[in-house]
């Protein structure tokens, strides 16, 4: 049975500069993802299987183990920051891929509320403030 | 030359356009009217929004009930009403409203930055507290339109810099010709950034309407425009106004 993959839902995503930035709207975090990275992204749509994926890999003599391998690496990722929901059990023990060109995740970041902003000159007048962490 | 910059909680408020049932505030082209029975809460609030008082009809109403219970605040369904319940501090409206101008002005992005506007442009420089916001609309008040949240507006031609009433601030906007992030330095400098790199800054900076995903996904689609069509800049400076040719000086 082919292992399927879906894109997750109550996401957000768009390629700037080269680079895929995806925002998860439920867990309030952003991501970056490599230009590899943002070509698988856009090849599993909304739904792909995993050979799918991995005949867009580069077929480079003696490298197609080490590619499969990175990919699988980069869906794990994916999978366990709720991006993506798959029945596969990617191998999760792989050395983090540091090839350009393989797939990852450059960053995530959580998005906050307030972003600083302050009411630290008005302390006490209210809790919505002193609940903010970068104060 | 432009006037200079005022605290808008110092001005007073004995000429401007009045309510019968309180007062109203144009914040951003939003027209907000303000209604108390406390006489004390609405007089303060009102020398506090006394630059940005509108006459305009409102689409929001910002209704206080001082004997509804203990301080807490609640939105109607359409957000265009808004209930600051209990015998709250004045400035209760002012965190309330930093709490939901983000959603009510969706697909803009409120912006934890200071404004800057030389006639036709306008000038958005973001930063943490203490990252020096301030100090620079203490430099340039003659160009400094507020010094803690702006709002970036999409326009068919680009972006507007859109002042906003925090905390020392005067009414304005103009198109936005860039963005910086601050940085305390020795001297003077600017480096342009790359547009996946000033999503992953300018992220740091924006007020995001967390609770409502249409809003979230609005203002996501505002910023990843607007760091492809608007340069941003790392800002080093040092407290000089000459920093004010390095912000003006044409794009890179």
């Amino acid at each position: 049975m082919e292992m399927q993959i879906t894109r997750a839902s109550g996401l957000a995503w768009r390629t700037v500069g080269g680079e895929t930035i995806v925002i998860h709207l439920a867990n309030k975090m952003m991501y970056g993802l490599n230009k590899p990275g943002g070509r698988i992204w856009e090849a599993i749509g909304d739904s792909t299987t995993f050979e799918n994926l991995v005949r867009l890999l580069p077929r480079e003599a003696g490298t197609e183990d080490i590619m499969r391998r990175s990919l699988e690496s980069f869906l794990a990722g994916l999978a366990r920051e709720g991006l993506i929901v798959t029945d596969a059990e990617f191998q999760q023990d792989v050395e983090e891929p540091v090839g350009p060109a393989d797939p990852r995740i450059t960053w995530r970041e959580e998005i906050r509320r307030f972003a600083g902003a302050s009411c630290a000159k008005y302390p006490g007048v209210s809790t919505i403030c002193s609940t903010n962490p970068e104060q | 030359m432009a006037p200079a910059l005022q605290s808008s909680a110092a001005r007073t408020s004995s000429t401007s356009p009045a309510s019968p049932r309180g007062f109203k505030v144009n914040i951003s082209g939003l027209i907000l009217e303000v209604a108390s029975p406390d006489t004390d809460w609405l007089a303060w609030n009102k020398n506090r929004f006394s630059a940005f008082l509108s006459e305009e009809e409102a689409s929001i109403l910002v209704t206080h009930r001082p004997d509804a219970g203990e301080a807490a605040f609640s939105t109607s369904p359409s957000q265009q009403r808004i209930t600051l319940k209990g015998a709250c501090h004045p400035r209760f409206l002012d965190t309330v409203l930093i709490e939901v101008l983000p959603a009510l002005l969706e697909p803009s992005l409120v912006v934890h930055g200071t404004l800057l506007r030389d006639g036709s442009r306008a000038y958005l420089c973001c930063g943490q507290s203490g990252a020096g916001k301030s100090t620079l609309a203490a430099m340039l008040p003659e160009h400094a339109l507020c010094d803690e949240l702006a709002a970036i507006r999409p326009t068919d031609g680009g972006f507007e810099g859109v002042s906003l009433p925090y905390w020392v601030a005067r009414p304005g906007s103009a198109p936005l010709a860039s963005v910086f992030i601050l940085e305390h330095a020795t001297s003077h400098r600017r480096t342009r950034i790359a547009p996946g790199e000033a999503v992953r800054e300018l992220r740091r900076h924006i007020c995001w309407p967390t609770e409502n995903a249409n809003a979230m996904m609005a203002a996501f689609t505002t910023l990843t425009r607007l760091v492809q069509e608007v340069p941003v800049y790392r800002l080093g400076f040092r407290k000089d106004p000459g920093v004010w040719d390095v912000i003006t000086e044409p794009t890179q």
